[in-house]
């Protein structure tokens, strides 16, 4: 039984994200009430949920704000974490801080750009990759991301690209290794262009089959696997470093749903130190505590590493 | 009855150029491989576990 009069922390859905973030605040001594979506509404005498059910999360987390209760979100999906965006001004009027996009990519790529962009004077241009899959809707998440448009940021303006196309060989940390990577319908780059607006070049890719390439369009061929074997994260961030072009690139190889689970965690636990003012932030951003955020996750048994070469 | 001479020798002919373009695709092919510089992948380097520094 959790005790009443300590913070309460929600997490709304059942599958593997939300187990993955509820082992991570038993072993830091919380205990979070974890509810299905149909039953969600029990959760509004909480302090901070966790939206960690698939999209779109925008209809329940404008109900939570409404209630005055700190919301942390794991949706990826571009349309929906365009419509959390939407919400600043109801979290403002709320009093209550949101946190959008608390996963792997986007999430903690946010938290590496910020964290190696203090190695330069000034970055222009961050290209991120993700490789696997958590739970369930995260797979059917990736599969129809590689079927609509993804947008990137060149030079001061959105471009649109057909997701699927733009093949790169990405290398993620062992042992992922080199997997080849897409565009995809991301909520990444519009994150990262908030977070650090002074980038001129944002690119993110996810990577993919042929056959994921090929039955894009078509429905999901079987059902999805409850969770995806292996995953990976890679950021790579260029820029100015003592008046010369440098580039920084770290990587991630842990399941995906161990890492949302880990980031949202984490970003709960800041926004119950009510240090986060109201208003809907996206890991990243200088008004949110990255490096405690980050100090947690890696503290959880997510491994950090850094590409050395040429 | 058969086909006339006319018709048996445009198709040899067709075959014919057939297997002479296939030839020389084949050959420029192998010439454009051997010639392409081999990637090299990188033989230095990889990736190093790191600690967050504040």
């Amino acid at each position: 039984m959790s005790n009443p009069t300590e913070p309460q922390i929600g997490i709304v859905g059942t599958g593997v994200t939300s187990s993955r973030a509820a082992s991570v605040l038993h072993t830091l001594g919380h205990t979070p009430r974890i509810e299905s979506l149909g039953s969600a509404s029990s959760l509004f005498d909480c302090d901070v949920v966790i939206l960690a059910h698939g999209a779109p999360h925008d209809a329940l987390a404008s109900a939570f704000v409404a209630q005055g209760v700190a919301v942390v979100s794991t949706s990826d999906n571009l349309a929906d974490v365009l419509a959390l965006l939407d919400g600043q001004e109801r979290a403002v009027a709320r009093g209550v801080p949101v946190v959008v996009g608390a996963a792997c990519l986007p999430g903690l790529s946010g938290l590496l750009v910020t964290h190696v962009s203090r190695a330069f004077e000034s970055i222009d241009e961050v290209h991120t990759a993700v490789h696997g899959t958590g739970g369930p809707m995260c797979a059917v998440q990736h599969h129809d991301s590689l079927a609509g448009t993804s947008i990137g940021w060149h030079d001061g303006e959105w471009l649109q690209r057909p997701a699927g196309s733009g093949r790169e060989l990405c290398w993620f940390p062992d042992p992922v290794g080199a997997r080849d990577c897409y565009r995809f319908a991301s909520a990444e780059p519009v994150l990262m262009q908030r977070a650090h607006p002074a980038l001129q070049r944002i690119t993110s890719r996810v990577s993919a089959t042929r056959r994921d390439r090929l039955t894009a369009r078509l429905p999901m061929l079987r059902k999805p696997h409850a969770e995806g074997l292996e995953g990976g994260l890679r950021v790579e961030v260029r820029g100015l470093r003592d008046g010369r072009r440098h580039v920084e690139i770290v990587g991630v190889a842990e399941k995906v749903a161990t890492i949302t689970g880990a980031v949202a965690a984490h970003s709960a636990l800041a926004l119950l130190k009510g240090t986060v003012m109201a208003g809907v932030h996206n890991l990243g951003e200088p008004t949110l505590p990255n490096a405690d955020i980050l100090d947690g996750i890696t503290a959880s048994g997510i491994t950090l590493h850094q590409f050395i070469g040429r | 009855m058969g086909k006339s001479p006319s018709n048996e020798e445009a198709a040899v002919k067709f075959i014919r150029q057939a297997l002479i373009a296939i030839s020389l695709g084949s050959m420029v092919a192998a010439v454009l491989r051997r010639r392409t510089k081999v990637v090299v992948a990188p033989q230095q380097g990889g990736w190093r576990e790191v600690t967050p520094q504040r």
